[in-house]
């Protein structure tokens, strides 16, 4: 399965460190947790959104790399139980 | 699809984010110039370590990294730390104008800064001494800067100082960087950090 990361063209994308900041499904120095979108466009979404990029005059100064991931397709070990509030509210939950 | 990079996962760095963040903020200041291309290993470690040394950035500092055995790896980091905090603590004008000036345009970086574009240009090219407080200031948008260059080109930049962000209660990193500003202040940190949560961004 090949799954995507939008990240800082300078550097890898792969966290290989606990220190790393909290994100969506880990708290701060929880890591290494790697995030990983199925699609390209989800890639970009997760990026525009979280710079608020909403103006096509933004879209085209921005410079980042997108990387394609070979994953195992494997079950995962738990699924998380989350409220639907959580699931679909804004940035403060 | 066509790929044209890969990449081979080594073993695990617990010092990775300081590493990204000093090269960051080295190419902010203008010490060096990452790009696609960039093979982050060793070398470019050494090169930096070497240009921090020149500008007398943290010398002892720099000698007892090099020093350190890489395997040691809190001894790596506790050393690393401590070369960060002296960077972020040293203006380096004598980098940062030239870099800054290219990126954001004088006009801006004069804005931004609060002088005027004929004092930005007689600091910059070394006719007059740059003042303590213009200094600080600069220094604090070369690490800004630093960690923009890992999103935007040079004119997307410039326009996410103007953008209005959510975590800045809907203004745009420009309105908190008022004509008093220091890097000590509560809105130029925020800012600080939106800037820095792009280097250390999590989602995809």
């Amino acid at each position: 399965m090949i799954l995507f990361r939008h990240a800082d063209p300078r550097f890898p994308f792969i966290w290989e460190s606990e220190d790393q900041p909290g994100g969506r499904w880990h708290g701060d120095a929880d890591g290494p947790a790697q995030y990983l979108a199925d699609t390209p466009v989800g890639a970009w979404a997760e990026f525009l959104r979280h710079e608020e990029i909403r103006e096509p005059e933004d879209l085209v100064t921005v410079r980042r790399a997108l990387w394609a991931v070979e994953v195992d397709e494997v079950e995962p070990a738990a699924q998380p139980q989350l409220r639907r509030e959580v699931l679909s509210g804004g940035l403060e939950s | 699809m066509e790929y044209d990079r890969t990449m081979v996962i080594t073993q695990p760095r617990s010092e990775q984010r300081l590493w990204w963040e000093l090269l960051s903020s080295a190419e902010g200041i203008g010490l060096i110039s990452l790009d696609d291309s960039t093979e982050i290993g060793p070398e470019l470690i050494h090169e930096v370590l070497r240009l921090l040394d020149e500008a007398g950035v943290g010398r002892r500092l720099t000698v007892r990294l090099r020093e350190v055995d890489p395997m040691q790896v809190e001894r790596t980091e506790e050393v690393l730390r401590a070369v960060l905090d002296a960077l972020r603590g040293s203006p380096l004008p004598q980098f940062e104008w030239a870099t800054l000036t290219r990126v954001l345009g004088s006009d801006e970086l004069a804005t931004l800064l609060h002088i005027s574009e004929s004092s930005l240009h007689r600091y910059a090219k070394g006719r007059r001494s740059t003042p303590d407080v213009t200094a600080e200031r600069l220094h604090f948008l070369a690490l800004i800067v630093g960690d923009l260059l890992g999103a935007y080109n040079e004119v997307g930049v410039r326009r996410w100082f103007h953008r209005p962000r959510t975590a800045l209660q809907g203004k745009a990193p420009i309105e908190l960087l008022g004509d008093r500003w220091t890097p000590e202040d509560q809105g130029p940190k925020a800012v600080s950090e939106l800037a820095r949560s792009l280097l250390f961004s999590s989602a995809t």
